[in-house]
């Protein structure tokens, strides 16, 4: 569809414009005059006219051209689209944020809810098939936080107490999901709930820890960090299965690792918080 | 398995009750009824003497089945299955539920129901945001507000409007009942009846302006200078939408316009629209929304329906939106006073099935009363009123019109007749027309179509322009079908205006080409 905004010509190439004589002409007349100019080294006086003349010029080629307003090819718009929300193929990315809620075991870490989370940030693709199912895939980048609480019990992944400690695990992912609509309706994406599985590259770990110390011969504090990367405690691997209920941009998700992430041969050491339920918002 | 932190096991309990509250939640469904066995119907305590003079003056019959209310049998056995009633139509001989799925399986196995369908929609008041800075320029701009309809013409002559009812669905009418561009309307008790059908109370004068601003493009008055056309109308006014509730249901329309046939309407106007939230732009043919049908239902009782195309033009939707793309609908586009021609925000026809949508245009940025004060607008819906008020002076000088030759005399009257195209159906209705049917008089061709070899060149005469309307030529393609395959609006600034290849066009293609206010056509 073409639509012409108000006050801007337009040409098309199917089109021969009356006036491109007169136009031809004109420029060429511009060029004449801008040559002249640029010979007229000795006066200034004369380079000034040369531009007023050409000034004239160009907006006399401005004000004789016709103007196309608008120009509408009706039968573009009877082409069905194939994408859109609720058409058949729409894709857009989102960001979310999930807390660790549990993992569901005896031998957990741990850790403090509040304080750890999955930061998300991904790609979606939809493909329709009914107006109320749909199957789709997402990828992601994922960055999952694990606040370390700071007591007495603490073991994991050292028994050393600090002011802060956390573990933080980067990955790549792939979910593929599939959709069921559970309203009437036009070109939205309605309600809805996904489920699906994922499975995730971590491609990386770290280790922070932070601390306060103040040393003998000084009476100002300073601040210790510390970050270890690539810990070989972790699985480079997860897999598991996710669920979302949404209605349009918003929805609620939920994620349940079924994988170890500790690896066994670490005997000991706690299990990572399995389920995260959390917040997505896809930008469309 | 069990949740270490209690709080942890709240939230997710409260958020998994609140997403499904919202996803399992009861929906308002329609169960259309086979037959209305049982129902009585006294056609003259039904309706208001105005509703029986319409039907008379029409030709229409006063005992229509349609009429006929709803069965008491079959609305007493849906009420006794503990199934929410929220309305009824006896249009569509339907009632209004609400209830689960489950519910709903149930009643569509009773033997008298015909079938059943979902109502959860988004209404979209058809206008912009407003801008309340009041300019000095605002009694002239006021005056071409109107003038562009040549509601000066119909002031002059005596036609306001008078003794001609209209009905006024909207989100709501606060200021109605104190703002000065109202007193004369006041006065007089000519605010008939109100209704607000979301909540089935009377008052009206609450909750969205838009209501305000849109009767105030059909019959406002300031200082003795018009807003609208048709300041002694009398009206109805429907509160049928409620604007902060992201879905409406479109029962309330339903609902309201058989108020309003009920209660004597002769114009309805309705600044609304149902776009995405179920449909999609190909579904805009005038059958697949029940308002469309109910719109069509109520040309059919003899009532002038006029609707706004929506402001979708410069966005993804780009179409006309229901229900205005019902074939008995004066669909009315927008124009914007600057330029005089398509505003851009303004809907394109066709429907889906080809016919001409919008049908006529009006100016869609306007000045409009607001609960306290004056404001400039933009809208379609401000369109629609100021083209429902050109048509009650219209009706009011051919009382002997019925509703549909009304719909097309008024189409004949607008500036572009016979040219149209999907942006400005025919242009902008003249009161002229009316009065003295003066663009009937056929204009010398000021526009000459020269076919040499395989090129077709279009010249025009330039004349000095004074005003906008002088400087535009309008052409369209339309092909054996009758459909257009291509429309533009040129400014005219030299006699050789446009070149064609002759290769654009087929067999029984025809060009017509409108300028100065005359229209010829080449048939190849």
């Amino acid at each position: 569809m073409k639509s012409i905004k108000r006050n801007r010509a337009t040409d098309y190439t199917n089109l021969n414009r009356a006036g491109t004589f007169l136009g031809k002409l004109l420029l060429k007349l511009n060029k004449l005059f801008f040559s002249a100019t640029i010979c007229v080294i000795c006066g200034s006086l004369c380079r000034v006219k040369s531009f007023q003349l050409l000034f004239f010029l160009v907006v006399a080629l401005n004000v004789t051209a016709q103007n196309v307003l608008m120009s509408e090819y009706p039968n573009e718009d009877t082409i069905i689209p194939k994408y859109g929300p609720n058409l058949k193929k729409f894709y857009f990315v989102y960001i979310g944020y999930e807390a660790f809620a549990d993992d569901f075991s005896d031998n957990s870490a741990n850790i403090r809810n509040r304080a750890s989370g999955r930061t998300s940030f991904g790609f979606k693709f939809k493909r329709r098939i009914t107006n109320f199912w749909a199957l789709g895939y997402d990828i992601n980048m994922s960055s999952s936080t694990f606040s370390i609480k700071q007591n007495s019990q603490k073991t994991f992944p050292s028994v050393a107490i600090h002011k802060k400690e956390r573990l933080m695990i980067g990955g790549l992912g792939i979910q593929i999901f599939t959709r069921f609509n559970f309203d009437r309706r036009g070109n939205t994406i309605g309600k809805y709930l996904d489920i699906g599985g994922y499975i995730n590259w971590n491609y990386t770990s770290q280790h922070f820890t932070k601390d306060f110390t103040t040393p003998a011969d000084s009476s100002n504090a300073l601040t210790i960090k510390t970050t270890e990367s690539q810990l070989n405690y972790f699985e480079n691997y997860e897999y598991g299965v996710k669920a979302s209920l949404g209605s349009n941009h918003f929805a609620i998700s939920a994620t349940y690792r079924i994988s170890d992430i500790t690896k066994s041969s670490f005997v000991g050491f706690p299990e990572m918080p399995r389920l995260s339920v959390g917040i997505n918002l896809a930008l469309y | 398995m069990k949740f270490k932190n209690n709080k942890v096991k709240n939230y997710l309990i409260f958020i998994l009750l609140l997403i499904s509250s919202n996803i399992f939640s009861q929906n308002t469904y329609v169960v259309f009824l086979k037959d209305k066995s049982g129902s009585l119907f006294n056609p003259f305590s039904y309706f208001d003497a105005k509703a029986i003079e319409r039907r008379m003056m029409l030709n229409k019959p006063l005992f229509d089945s349609t009429d006929f209310p709803v069965s008491n049998i079959y609305y007493d056995e849906i009420l006794k299955n503990k199934i929410e009633i929220t309305g009824h139509t006896r249009w569509f001989n339907a009632i209004f539920v609400n209830s689960n799925e489950k519910q709903i399986a149930e009643i569509k196995k009773l033997p008298y129901v015909k079938n059943v369908e979902e109502l959860n929609m988004q209404v979209v008041l058809c206008s912009s945001n407003e801008n309340i800075e009041i300019t000095t320029n605002q009694k002239t701009f006021l005056k071409n507000q109107t003038g562009h309809l040549q509601g000066n013409l119909f002031r002059d002559a005596g036609y306001t409007g008078k003794g001609m009812r209209i009905a006024i669905f909207d989100g709501g009418f606060p200021g109605a009942n104190t703002h000065p561009a109202f007193e004369h309307i006041r006065k007089l008790n000519r605010i008939i009846k109100t209704w607000d059908f979301t909540t089935n109370k009377e008052n009206v004068y609450l909750a969205n302006n838009h209501g305000t601003n849109v009767l105030s493009c059909i019959a406002g008055l300031l200082d003795s200078i018009p807003i609208g056309l048709a300041t002694d109308a009398e009206f109805l006014l429907a509160r049928t939408e409620v604007a902060s509730e992201p879905f409406s249901e479109e029962k309330n329309w339903l609902e309201a316009v058989e108020w309003a046939d009920k209660n004597g309407a002769q114009i309805i106007n309705s600044s609304l629209g149902y776009t995405d939230s179920r449909y999609f732009p190909w579904d805009m043919n005038g059958k697949k929304s029940l308002v469309a049908r109910a719109a069509n239902m109520a040309a059919s009782k003899g009532m002038l329906v006029v609707n706004a195309v929506g402001n979708e033009g410069s966005n993804r939707w780009k179409k006309i939106i229901t229900p205005a793309d019902a074939d008995s609908v004066l669909s009315v586009g927008g124009i914007d006073p600057e330029t005089y021609y398509h505003i851009n925000f303004s809907s394109y026809g066709p429907s889906t099935d080809w016919r001409l949508k919008p049908n006529v245009s009006a100016f869609a940025h306007v000045i409009a009363a607001t609960p306290n004060n004056i404001h400039e607008t933009d809208g379609t819906s401000f369109s629609s009123p100021l083209v429902a008020g050109f048509a009650a002076c219209a009706w009011q000088t051919h009382p002997q019109f019925n509703n549909m030759q009304l719909f097309k005399e008024i189409e004949k009257s607008a500036l572009l007749y016979p040219y149209f195209d999907y942006a400005h159906g025919y242009g902008i209705p003249q009161a002229s027309y009316f009065l003295a049917k003066t663009n009937q008089v056929e204009k010398q061709p000021s526009v000459t179509i020269d076919i040499t070899d395989d090129l077709l060149k279009i010249a025009a005469i330039v004349l000095p322009p004074k005003d906008a309307l002088n400087k535009y030529l309008y052409f369209h393609i339309k092909d054996s079908k009758g459909h257009l395959k291509k429309y533009e609006v040129i400014e005219v600034y030299q006699n050789d205006v446009i070149t064609l290849n002759i290769s654009e066009f087929e067999k029984g293609d025809i060009l017509r080409i409108h300028y100065l206010g005359s229209t010829i056509e080449k048939q190849f």
